[in-house]
């Protein structure tokens, strides 16, 4: 027994991290919907947060796997009257999956036009028989007339409304309402109403009434808001394309290597690290490697939104999804499944398209308090007409009652924000703009400066030979040939550039039959029988430099470039300058930042001469140099203390702090994995115009969003007043349940729509 | 043709040395590795680059030092 306690103390005590699943939930219609399911799941014991997207049908739980499980999870969901299914952490089950998911809800899809198609026909035929008078007088006067009516509009009541009776039902039972319970109390209030009217005329003319009859109303309106959820639901299957783009652009094969040389083609599930995978012109390469033999060009623009294929030889590294020119090569897998830069870059855009922008939880308040509002409003416009409307009162009172009810639907309310939000972060994705969540769109239209990192974020990270200055008399494509095969054996970050700048002119190098390097100083190697020595001043000084041009170091000093000197043969070769050089894009993306109205500023830990010439350069407005690495958190805070709102554009390990101080953090994707995680957008490519574009397509996001709730709103509120007839009094005016329905199935429509052009939206 | 060196701590066993060598095998323009399991060290014959060795040991598993 004191085992057994011990053994449960010790499991209590374990550090159990809070877990994080999703759920696919179904059934989910409108804001309020999203609220129960989010309410229910949070009442769990355990449950931590539950965020709920509407527009994915995603619940996100962080819970405490010590206190509940998903099974749990699923059973709230379930009891609160829709429908849960955990998603696998699993990425091969996963594709399965959301096929299963996809079959779902195109079957679900078929069911919902099916009803559709019925209610519509049954409900225009009422419509007839209800207008009919116009065309045949005598029509009001047939005895058949109301039984037809009931044969046509019960169906339609029965079997097309069933969803929404289904949900407001399990609502009610968990003492809930939401925009099922104001369609199922309109529509039941009208064919109830009519029912009685058609069996029992007698209670209505003892009562001094007219059994007047409302069957159309209930059944157009069944009908228009089917119609509205099928077009909804259709938009909305398109509204997750991006991410099945991405997806798609996976191979499904590779072509491998086993040793001895024999190929062999499987599956991409069967892929493992170290594999040796063959690549032939135009195919797909098949997941993260090194290149190690062969050259191509290939084109990331997938991923990156560079239009322009990147050449790539032997030691470059290579995404999976990206596609092949027309070169073979072969490489070995570094990264498999979903460990790759692709399924990384599905999972952040997934991440963040259920995530919750601030201004939805906004929503979701006003959605709770709006359907038990809307029933009061409905109620005393009932009471309101009865006592003081004219006659026949109780038909006025009816109708307008139903058509509060059924305008006052916040169905496009709950759509607004996650289907812009959907297709922005989709959009940003396809151009290598990955938002990770809904919150930096929301403070990315705030933001009015922009503070870039220097190195490695406006420059390309690594330095280039800027300047060459000759002083033998062989020819300075000689001296740089003889200097780069020298250093072509080195490691050293200089010796690379100085071996590009020969490459680059297309000469052609030798081994050294030589070499030897002193740390911090220089090189010195035999090429084809020259004694070569590449290195600092102090390096070179005994073999020929011993009159140095003093000005053209202190110069090159100045301008923050590292000067390097060749010596051949004991004589002077070449001063070269050496600097990080600027991105080609980096100028004109702060241009467009400029032209945005926004302040830029650069913050470098180079000195202070170095960073003020880069921002010259660049066109920055501000510089500031040597600043320590824990320092430009400092900046960032000072920046916001004076009232702004700050971007931080960066890529190292030390910018990370900075960019989570910052309002946005705006991380460059080939930067470290820490300033990957710190910011709110990643810019895949590395180039800094997706700086300005990431701005660009959040300021169309918010705006799409703030369109879409006024659209929603517009809807529901403008036309709660004109449904209740207040215009009445005046002109006569009262807006028909009918032409209700069809505002509220537009409304959603429309949002919808809006939300879809933003997959076109300029954002060059 | 040229010959590079490297010293390799990770180097254990004939087991290391036979996934050394196979991972080496497949990169351009190298025409033969020797691995020495007992002073720990990998040659390479070729005209391959020092770059493309030093990734694909450090890919492998195997960092030169």
């Amino acid at each position: 027994m004191a085992a057994t306690e011990t053994l449960q103390e010790e499991r209590a005590a374990e550090p159990l991290g809070p877990a994080k699943r999703d759920l696919v939930v179904t059934g989910m219609t409108c804001a309020s919907c999203v609220m129960s399911v989010e309410s229910a799941l949070s009442s769990v014991r355990g449950v931590e947060s539950a965020d709920v997207n509407l527009a994915t049908e995603r619940a996100s739980v962080r819970y405490d796997p010590a206190q509940v499980d998903m099974p749990a999870l699923v059973r709230a969901v379930e009891r609160a009257g829709y429908g849960a299914l955990p998603v696998s952490e699993d990425e091969r089950e996963r594709g399965a999956e959301e096929e299963r998911e996809r079959e779902l809800r195109l079957s679900q899809l078929a069911v919902l036009r099916r009803r559709l198609v019925v209610s519509l026909a049954l409900g225009a035929a009422t419509m007839v028989l209800a207008m009919g008078e116009l065309v045949w007088p005598q029509l009001m006067e047939q005895a058949w007339r109301p039984y037809a009516m009931f044969l046509l509009a019960t169906p339609v009541q029965v079997w097309g409304a069933a969803p929404f009776y289904r949900i407001a039902w399990s609502a009610a039972r968990h003492r809930t309402t939401n925009m099922n319970t104001l369609i199922v109390v309109g529509t039941t209030a009208a064919y109830g109403f009519s029912v009685v009217a058609t069996f029992l005329p007698d209670l209505f003319l003892r009562a001094g009434l007219e059994p007047h009859l409302y069957y159309e109303v209930a059944a157009v309106i069944v009908g228009l808001v089917l119609l509205g959820r099928y077009l909804e639901a259709r938009a909305r299957a398109r509204t997750g394309d991006a991410i099945r783009a991405l997806l798609a652009l996976g191979a499904k094969t590779a072509r491998v290597r086993r040793s001895g040389g024999v190929e062999e083609e499987i599956p991409i599930d069967q892929l493992a690290v170290g594999d040796v995978v063959i690549v032939r012109p135009g195919e797909t390469v098949a997941t993260d490697g090194v290149i190690l033999a062969g050259r191509s060009s290939i084109d990331e623009s997938m991923m990156t939104g560079e239009s322009v294929p990147v050449e790539k030889g032997p030691g470059d590294d290579v995404a999976g999804g990206t596609l092949n020119g027309t070169g073979t090569f072969r490489f070995r897998a570094t990264k498999v499944g979903k460990e790759t830069l692709l399924a990384q870059i599905v999972r952040m855009v997934e991440e963040a398209q259920a995530s919750k922008a601030p201004i939805q939880r906004l929503v979701d308040q006003v959605a709770a308090v709006f359907v038990p509002v809307v029933f009061v409003i409905a109620t005393i416009t009932f009471v309101v007409w009865l006592f003081l409307g004219p006659q026949p009162s109780l038909t006025y009172a009816i109708t307008a009652f139903i058509a509060v009810l059924i305008i006052a639907c916040p169905c496009a309310l709950g759509l607004a924000t996650p289907t812009a939000i959907m297709v922005g972060t989709g959009r940003g994705a396809s151009r290598g703009i990955l938002i990770r969540h809904a919150q930096a769109l929301e403070q990315a239209q705030a933001v009015r400066v922009v503070a870039f990192d220097k190195t490695g974020t406006l420059t390309v990270g690594r330095p280039r030979v800027t300047d060459f200055l000759g002083c033998a008399d062989f020819g300075d494509d000689e001296i740089l040939r003889l200097a780069a095969s020298a250093e072509r054996v080195s490691e050293h970050p200089l010796a690379a550039a100085v071996v590009e700048a020969a490459q680059e002119r297309g000469l052609p190098l030798t081994e050294p039959s030589s070499f030897d390097y002193t740390p911090g100083e220089g090189i010195h190697a035999v090429v084809e029988g020259h004694d070569v020595r590449v290195g600092n001043l102090a390096f070179v000084v005994d073999h020929g430099w011993q009159e140095a041009p003093r000005d053209v170091l202190d110069r090159h000093a100045g301008e923050g470039k590292t000067p390097l000197l060749v010596a051949i043969d004991g004589k002077p070769g070449a001063i070269m300058a050496l600097a990080d050089v600027p991105k080609s894009a980096a100028a004109e993306a702060v241009a467009q930042l400029k032209a945005m109205g926004l302040r830029t500023l650069l913050v470098s830990g180079d000195t202070q001469r170095t960073a003020q010439a880069v921002a010259e350069q660049l066109g920055i407005d501000e510089a500031m140099g040597q600043v320590r690495p824990g320092e430009k958190a400092d900046i960032v805070r000072r920046l916001q203390g004076e009232g702004r709102v700050v971007a931080m554009v960066g890529d190292g390990v030390n910018d990370a702090p900075a960019l989570a101080q910052a309002d946005l953090g705006i991380a460059m994707g080939g930067g470290t994995d820490v300033a990957i995680a710190s910011g709110g957008i990643v810019l895949v490519g590395g180039d800094p115009r997706g700086v300005p574009r990431s701005l660009r397509l959040s300021r169309k996001t918010l705006a799409t969003i703030k369109q879409n709730l006024f659209w929603a709103f517009f809807y529901n509120v403008a036309l709660i007043p004109l449904a209740a007839g207040v215009l009445y009094p005046f002109t006569g005016w009262l807006l028909s349940p009918v032409f209700a329905a069809g505002a509220m199935a537009i409304s959603s429509v429309t949002v919808v729509t809006n939300s879809l052009r933003l997959r076109t939206a300029k954002i060059e | 043709m040229a010959e590079l060196t490297y010293k390799v701590p990770a180097i254990h066993c004939a087991g290391c040395a036979s996934t050394i060598s196979d991972a080496l095998e497949p990169v351009e323009g190298v025409e033969a590795t020797d691995i020495d399991v007992g002073q720990k060290t990998v040659t390479v014959r070729g005209s391959a680059e020092d770059r493309v060795i030093r990734k694909v040991l450090l890919a492998s598993g195997y960092p030169p030092a």
